[in-house]
């Protein structure tokens, strides 16, 4: 493999409620992913690598194969993979997986192929030595001549090196059909293949009854859970769309400005926001933490991880499930909303007066060493 | 000479004895909140967390008890409810820019509610919030833990930065009895944890080096009325040498490293680590028969413990069962009869050959859990036994070979 830069490459990470995953362009406004990547959710983020991230609609869903297209909200004018229509690998061939291992930025494994065609649960895969992980799934499959020839989707949980793809043919099958489709939103049978575009019990063209076969929970929006409706319907008040927040199970990761805002639930009792802002200088050390110590920041505080500055605030499981005066939980909602502007407020004034660096982590940090980056 | 029993003399510590907490109170009070009942909830919660006290009406009196060194003060104005409690006061001698560093690595967080803050050259641990908004399960944690923290961290702030003590409550002093007693446990602790510290690099067995780590903490903590500086230090290397997820090289290194500092103790520095605190909460969980059961029951511990006695494997069965009765007596608080069959336990195993330890202690578990079983003041499990539980559970995988990723 010569020429390839990976930086230039249109493999980008998604991100939803239930995980992350890989996806790659199709075409500029559309992304190929696995569909457990996406499922059960009909919007999803898209990062790229300045790290923004747009929102992405789910039009397709073949659950049987483990595929999705994700329509995006604006083009990438990326390098595109083309898809391999010939199905015709060989053992031993050599093949690389693009995708975000364990959440990191865009890695490329090499390997060879195991088997063009492994039988598995009654379908074909191709499987690879190629190390695959959590977070690649939905990340192309590429040969030497850089085009993709399957679609990253599972590995095997007690062997080492031992990974599936979804074969490039039934990839090409289900975006020509995709193509061919005006529908907005379908899934498509897994027995017969022909799409599904509205709730129903039973397949028109096969008869099989889909509920048996799990497709109608892909028309549902499940109820989120309470901490998940606290969360973004406090972030929506913020105008931070939830979509293009969500991390994982009730896991929140976006910028304010240049402030990296997390959000999880530590344990059974606390949601956390947390935001790593700076690294303290190399002067008037004590008068930072003087600073950051004073009683004036609460409901918010701030600690010292290693050498991260982060602002905090902690909500009590209590007040999302039993909030007191009277259930009104806006006061929580306002708090929070204080706590994303602050954010983006508190890292320049802790660089400008307080004479810190940037956080690794900083948008700023970020920007300054991706010039020249897409 | 290889060691070959340990020494469980009596203990100098005094157990905590509280009356056990009523439930229905807590219940009561979450039910009272959640109707907006507030006043009341906050009185329930209240009796709930102080049985032993007598506690005013909080909207019109403050408030305040003694958690060991600390005092914690509760005052409700304009409707609002704040909970303090005193940490140190910096002063021209104090190490300034490492003491305020330690407070916001070590004591401030996320995901607790109380934070650390610095009024003019004070430390306190604070919490503040809305009465309408104060859910029994909140004001529980919040007077359960910050008062731990603070009694945890202000002898170690004095001692490691030159702090000046601030609002310290007194602590009991040893007898001079009780003070000879206690050196005479710490020096042969420590001689004792050294000696198996050499028997676990000659063994190179991961379950003896956890069972060494967690006896080298849990002896002490139950036999001696150990606070402020020294237990600090201790509890500070445990987090390295008692943590499973530590590679078992530097676990064994860290424990070697304590071992050796502990044994360089002098009697007047250990003397000002060592009194008799009071407690209005108990620091200690409330024991039941679920925690006993996993311990001493017929779960796969004690299978473990049982298959290395009929193996041969005598001296690591002995310092797993002595382990575990320490580590019962030390983090837990429980019936007197209970405890004192515990202690007995102890007693018929000290200074034993590992066989007769193993055996002795081995029939005694098994005396102890039906006694427990059969107590009525034992009660079966509590809800935070639950909450523990929850927050331990890991993820519960399918068993499909093929994983998505």
């Amino acid at each position: 493999m010569t020429d390839f830069d990976i930086d230039a490459v249109g493999v980008f990470q998604i991100f939803t409620g239930g995980g992350t995953g890989s996806g790659f362009l199709i075409d500029e406004r559309h992304i190929l992913t696995n569909c457990h990547v996406v499922a059960p959710y009909n919007r999803v983020a898209v990062e790229l690598r300045d790290r923004r991230r747009i929102v992405g609609e789910v039009r397709r869903l073949n659950p049987a194969r483990d595929l999705a297209v994700v329509e995006l909200a604006v083009p990438l004018p990326f390098n595109i993979l083309p898809l391999s229509a010939e199905g015709e690998l060989r053992a031993k061939q050599p093949v690389s997986i693009l995708g975000f291992p364990v959440g990191l930025p865009l890695s490329l494994t090499e390997g060879v192929v195991s088997h063009p065609r492994q039988l598995l649960a009654g379908q074909h895969y191709l499987q690879t030595d190629a190390a695959i992980n959590p977070g690649n799934s939905g990340g192309p499959i590429l040969d030497a001549a850089l085009q993709v020839v399957g679609v990253t989707t599972c590995k095997h949980r007690s062997a080492e090196l031992v990974g599936f793809g979804i074969p490039s043919p039934d990839a090409v099958r289900f975006v020509a059909a995709f193509r061919e489709q005006t529908a907005t939103f379908g899934v498509e049978c897994p027995a017969c293949e022909d799409l599904i575009e509205h709730a129903q019990r039973y397949c028109d063209s096969c008869g099989s009854n889909l509920e048996t076969l799990d497709v109608l929970r892909h028309f549902e929006t499940p109820d989120p859970h309470p901490v998940v409706a606290f969360v973004e319907a406090a972030l929506s008040r913020a105008d931070i769309d939830p979509v293009l927040a969500r991390h994982g199970d009730q896991n929140w990761s976006f910028y304010s400005g240049s402030a990296p805002i997390k959000i999880w639930c530590c344990c059974s009792e606390h949601v956390c926001f947390s935001s790593p802002l700076a690294q303290p200088g190399k002067r008037s050390i004590g008068e930072l933490f003087r600073f950051l110590l004073s009683p004036d920041h609460a409901p918010f505080s701030f600690d010292l991880s290693g050498n991260v500055i982060r602002l905090n605030l902690t909500i009590h499981m209590a007040d999302v499930f039993s909030p007191g005066s009277g259930g009104d939980q806006s006061e929580h909602s306002d708090w929070i909303a204080q706590f994303v502007g602050r954010a983006d407020a508190l890292d320049n004034l802790l660089i400008d007066e307080h004479g810190c660096r940037p956080a690794p982590e900083t948008q700023l940090t970020f920007l300054k060493e991706g010039e020249g980056a897409h | 000479m290889a060691i070959s029993s340990l020494t469980c003399p009596p203990p100098v510590r005094r157990a905590a004895r509280t009356t056990s907490l009523d439930y229905t109170l807590l219940h009561s009070a979450v039910d009272r909140y959640v109707h907006g009942d507030y006043g009341p909830a906050l009185a329930e919660t209240f009796a709930h967390l102080f049985p032993d006290h007598e506690v005013p009406d909080l909207e019109s009196h403050d408030f305040s008890f003694v958690q060991g060194s600390s005092r914690v003060s509760v005052r409700a104005s304009d409707g609002m409810l704040t909970v303090s409690v005193p940490l140190v006061r910096l002063t021209e001698e104090t190490i300034t820019t490492a003491a305020l560093r330690f407070v916001l690595t070590n004591i401030s967080a996320a995901g607790q509610l109380y934070q650390p803050c610095l009024r003019g050259d004070e430390i306190y641990l604070e919490y503040t919030d809305r009465l309408t908004r104060l859910h029994p399960y909140k004001i529980r944690e919040v007077l359960r833990r910050m008062p731990v923290e603070a009694d945890k961290n202000d002898d170690w702030m004095v001692a490691e930065f030159r702090c000046a003590p601030l609002g310290r409550e007194p602590i009991e002093s040893l007898s001079t009895e009780e003070l000879e007693r206690a050196e005479h446990i710490w020096r042969t602790h420590w001689d004792e944890v050294d000696e198996l510290v050499k028997e676990s690099q000659r063994m190179r067995s991961l379950f003896f080096l956890n069972e060494i780590t967690a006896y080298a903490i849990h002896h002490v903590g139950y036999a001696l009325p150990l606070s402020g500086y020294w237990w600090s230090r201790i509890s500070a290397s445990g987090d390295t040498f008692n943590d499973t997820n530590v590679d078992p090289q530097t676990r064994e290194a860290s424990l070697s490293r304590c071992v050796k500092e502990m044994k360089a103790v002098t009697r007047e520095s250990l003397q000002e680590s060592l009194g008799h605190a009071h407690y209005a909460i108990s620091p200690h969980a409330e024991g039941t028969e679920k925690i006993l059961s996993a311990n001493l029951g017929p779960e796969e511990y004690l299978d473990s413990i049982v298959r290395m006695h009929n193996g041969g494997r005598y001296m690591e069965a002995a310092v797993g069962l002595i382990g575990t009765y320490n580590y019962l007596l030390a983090r837990f608080s429980w019936p007197l009869e209970i405890e004192e069959m515990m202690v007995a336990g102890l007693a018929e195993a000290t200074e034993k050959p590992w066989r007769a330890a193993a055996s002795a202690l081995l029939e005694h578990a098994s005396t102890l859990m039906d006694a427990a079983s059969e107590s009525e003041e034992v009660p079966e499990s509590l809800e935070e036994d639950d909450e523990t539980e929850d927050d331990e559970t890991e993820d519960d995988d399918s068993e499909d070979d093929e994983v998505t990723t």
